[in-house]
């Protein structure tokens, strides 16, 4: 599963359509790399500077076809097609009710829980069909984790928070084994130093983006493969919001991460991809259901995107 | 356009209508008196139980309240530890019946039922919270005792504190089942979906995160529960197996008399409560011991219910 060569394509800083701050690390262009994407010819007008092929798609971990979400008679969402990368950031934007946060939670099969959801369409996780009878969507969960809008530590200790999923996984059990990965956890989610000396305080006496960043250490104790990302910070200020995101970047080298966000700068400052869902009215219902508009690199989405309800969107005209 | 107001401002027109204000007055005054009397009936109770006990503790004979045969009050024994000992049994075997059903009750509707389901077991459960304590009195000597009891160990054709028990168990599944609900229902959903998606199943999130989360009103329901158990009159004094005396008894195999049913029975039966000179007052000493026990565990109860208020 490490498909994902470094492919250094450093084009778009010699062509200058990156935004001059944009703190990417990796600066290659998805476009190029994503068979069902490709726009643009590939290295007509840059050479790879490792020697890596430019065309090497990156392994898909979401293949999303014709995706319908349901509760009871409403139709949530509307024949969604989508592809998720691995080790990239793949943001989700649009409008209250475009329904890009129930499609969130398709892929680690969260809506189980709501007893009237219910999906049609295909959704492949790495090729297996995650709405198949025998998958189990605890098994689901374990793989993929999930990080929520606000901030829900459990109200224990913070060791107790991050070792919670790697417990009930049977990862560890008590002692160094499972200190080690409540370390390591709490040092990729860049909280290691605030906490280290009160471990065994109640996770509730944190700050709420200490919180957050305890919830997203909490969710990646358990080594999953995805991480999916409901609006983490919109219950924070910019300074927290600030460090989430430096984490995320942080985080695509070991996670594939999928953020839902209303926050359009977020978006255009950490995603690789974007995903623009809109609204579309029902007239004889009067329901609303969340349609896909537009899926693209990040860089076309809020540069010249291919459609002019997005390009609506983006530039504030819209939403 | 000019500004437009009132052209003249005083304090009669915002003053309002003195009718309604006095109208007003007079509601809030009646509920007043409605809230009083309350607290007033209580006093008086209070007060009535206080007064007679006073007069029994003043003159009684205190060797004939302990280490006697029984509880005889018409002949001037009043052995409080028969009385005791047949509570703490009947409490004790209630709630091995109520705390696994009405907690296991309160956990499947918060955590497992479908919303149909519980639109079928909550109201079952609020007509057994229904059911006049007389009826199971009758149930627990006529059906518990012939089919429950002589099949672990007792004796079926009678009342004993095991039938007692039991019928006083399934008269409090609902409060511990209906309390707990509310305590589980408390902690919040997204405590829940933090564990459903780090992979943890229901039963492991409800026993790590709810159950936790939600001690205090589990503890809360467990000590209301207790508290109704002592006081329960009808179902222990029908199917205790004791009519107006009792001989101690250590074996919840045999009949007795608990603090309630020694106290109905003597204010109950055709000749009235005669017999030696205290025996009218044993009833209210009996009444307070009963009254300092529920009071002291409901206000410790309380206690823990507003712990479950103050977090989150």
């Amino acid at each position: 599963m490490t498909t994902g060569h470094d492919t250094r394509l450093d084009s778009f800083n010699d062509t200058g359509l990156y935004p001059p701050n944009n703190h990417r690390d990796r600066p290659e262009d998805p476009d190029m790399t994503a068979t069902d994407q490709r726009t643009q010819e590939p290295g007509a007008d840059s050479a790879p500077h490792d020697g890596a092929e430019p065309e090497t798609e990156r392994t898909v971990i979401f293949d999303v076809e014709d995706l319908n979400v349901y509760y009871g008679d409403f139709r949530a969402v509307r024949d969604a097609s989508l592809k998720v990368h691995k080790n990239e950031i793949t943001a989700f934007i649009g409008p209250s009710g475009c329904g890009k946060t129930t499609l969130l939670r398709c892929f680690n099969r969260m809506n189980d829980l709501i007893e009237t959801a219910r999906v049609t369409g295909s959704l492949r996780y790495h090729g297996v069909d995650l709405y198949h009878p025998k998958v189990d969507s605890v098994e689901v969960r374990r793989q993929i984790g999930m990080v929520f809008q606000k901030p829900n530590p459990f109200p224990k200790s913070i060791w107790a928070n991050v070792a919670y999923g790697p417990r009930v996984a049977g990862l560890a059990k008590k002692g160094p084994a499972m200190d080690d990965i409540v370390e390591n956890s709490l040092r990729k989610a860049a909280l290691w130093d605030e906490v280290k000396d009160r471990l065994d305080d109640n996770a509730l006496g944190l700050s709420g983006g200490q919180q957050q960043r305890l919830c997203i250490a909490r969710a990646i104790a358990t080594d999953p493969d995805v991480l999916l990302m409901d609006e983490p910070c919109s219950a924070l200020d910019p300074i927290a919001t600030t460090r989430i995101e430096e984490l995320m970047q942080g985080l695509k080298d070991d996670y594939s991460i999928v953020i839902v966000t209303h926050n359009m700068q977020q978006a255009a400052r950490v995603s690789d991809r974007t995903a623009f869902f809109s609204v579309e009215v029902n007239p004889e219902s009067d329901t609303r259901t969340g349609i896909l508009v537009e899926y693209d690199s990040t860089q076309k989405m809020f540069s010249n995107p291919a459609d002019e309800r997005t390009e609506n969107y983006v530039t504030g005209r819209f939403g | 356009m000019n500004e437009v107001g009132p052209a003249e401002l005083s304090i009669e027109a915002l003053s309002g209508s003195p009718r309604r204000v006095r109208r007003e007055r007079i509601i809030s005054r009646a509920m007043f008196c409605a809230a009083s009397a309350s607290v007033v009936v209580s006093a008086l109770i209070i007060y009535a139980l206080f007064a007679e006990a006073w007069i029994f503790m003043r003159d009684v004979d205190w060797s004939a309240t302990w280490g006697q045969l029984g509880w005889f009050p018409r002949r001037g024994i009043y052995d409080m530890p028969t009385l005791l000992v047949a509570s703490l049994w009947t409490t004790a075997i209630a709630m091995v019946v109520a705390a696994p059903l009405g907690m296991g009750a309160a956990i499947y509707l918060s955590e497992y039922a479908k919303p149909s389901h519980r639109a079928l077991f909550k109201p079952i459960l609020e007509i057994l919270a229904g059911i006049p304590s007389v009826v199971l009195g009758f149930f627990a000597l006529l059906w518990l005792a012939p089919n429950v009891v002589a099949h672990i160990g007792g004796e079926g054709g009678r009342g004993s504190m095991l039938a007692a028990g039991i019928g006083v168990g399934i008269l409090t599944i609902p409060l511990v089942a209906s309390i707990s609900e509310d305590a589980m229902a408390a902690v919040p959903k997204s405590l829940r979906e933090a564990s459903a998606g780090l992979g943890a199943r229901r039963a492991v999130t409800t026993v790590r995160v709810v159950l936790p989360a939600a001690v205090s009103g589990l503890v809360a329901s467990l000590i209301v529960a207790v508290s109704r158990a002592l006081g329960e009159t009808m179902v222990v004094f029908m199917a205790g197996g004791a009519a107006d005396a009792a001989i101690k008894t250590y074996s919840p195999y045999e009949g007795s008399l608990t603090m309630p049913a020694a106290m109905a029975s003597l204010a109950s039966g055709t000749d009235q409560v005669v017999g030696e000179g205290l025996t009218f007052q044993s009833l209210f000493f009996v009444g307070l011991v009963l009254f300092m026990l529920t009071l002291g565990l409901n206000l410790i109860g309380d206690r823990f219910v507003a712990r479950v208020r103050e977090q989150y």
